[in-house]
């Protein structure tokens, strides 16, 4: 039944998806947060190309035994993919990243310019 | 949903069927994913403001279920199993809200979720084995003996 077949090579599609993100400002760094359950902590990738942060990631390629027969299917093979505009200066040596229970925080500290700075007024 | 016969410009009546297949797969893909984020229902029990996306497997002896639970500690997850249901549920508490922090965007799902996920058959609540890795959480339920598929022998006299 072709329908079947339909639904089989759908399964297997591997799809791009954008994670939910948090972004939020924690003192000096601005933190962003992303959902990314079962990634691959190999295919994890962090990239800072001027000023657009890009997030990658993929699936970790489930091979249940052979023995399982899908009865009903709603995570699908995916790709992580989310790209971010910063509009402030960042400190990009200090840029950190961590991934832990299927969440990749990165912590990026705001440049030493883009910190409010107060001006000492001459008398 | 019934499947409209689509008349486009392509040859379609080289292939009745791919342009079926191709609206067919993209509503599916629609669906699919977005059912994943808010699979609501008898599903979800009322109040709670997410339910995570969820996968069931069965085998002869087993029933394996995997639920994307991203961010969440153990103690945060409750499994239960009542009649022949699973019910995931769990608090997912606010990240600290210090009040020096902006909140540019806020999109991940927090607070209360619950989802409950019938079973095909009874299984054995003393034999549970629960494991959570990644923001993934797999269930693995064993099938009460009486429920396994048992080949009946024919006697032929």
């Amino acid at each position: 039944m072709f329908l079947d077949k339909v639904k089989k090579n759908q399964a297997a599609e591997v799809i791009t998806v954008l994670p939910y993100a948090n972004i939020l400002e924690q003192g000096n760094n601005i933190v962003l947060e992303l959902d990314m359950p079962g990634a691959d902590k190999d295919t994890l990738d962090v990239n800072l190309q001027g000023n657009t942060l890009v997030v990658r990631g993929r699936n970790k390629r489930e091979e249940l035994p052979k023995e399982y027969q899908p009865l009903y299917i709603e995570r699908r093979q995916v790709t992580y993919e989310r790209h971010f505009e910063l509009n402030t200066e960042i400190d990009r040596d200090g840029v950190k990243a961590d991934f832990a229970d299927g969440v990749l925080r990165i912590s990026l500290p705001k440049a030493r310019s883009a910190q409010p700075r107060k001006i000492e007024i001459r008398s | 949903m019934a499947l409209v016969p689509f008349r486009g410009k392509d040859n379609w009546w080289m292939d009745p069927f791919s342009d079926l297949e191709k609206i067919q797969r993209e509503m599916n893909r629609l669906f699919d994913f977005s059912l994943a984020r808010f699979p609501m229902g008898e599903n979800t029990l009322l109040g709670s403001q997410w339910a995570p996306a969820v996968d069931v497997h069965e085998s002869k002896d087993n029933i394996l279920i995997k639920a994307d639970l991203p961010g969440l500690k153990k103690d945060e997850i409750g499994i239960t199993i009542q009649d022949n249901h699973v019910i995931l549920k769990g608090e997912k508490k606010q990240e600290q809200e210090v009040k020096e922090d902006n909140h540019y965007r806020s999109e991940r799902f927090s607070g209360s979720f619950c989802r409950m996920i019938p079973l095909p058959t009874d299984v054995d609540a003393d034999k549970v084995d629960a494991k959570y890795q990644d923001g993934v959480l797999t269930l693995t339920l064993a099938k009460k003996e009486e429920s396994k598929p048992k080949q009946i022998k024919i006697d032929v006299k």
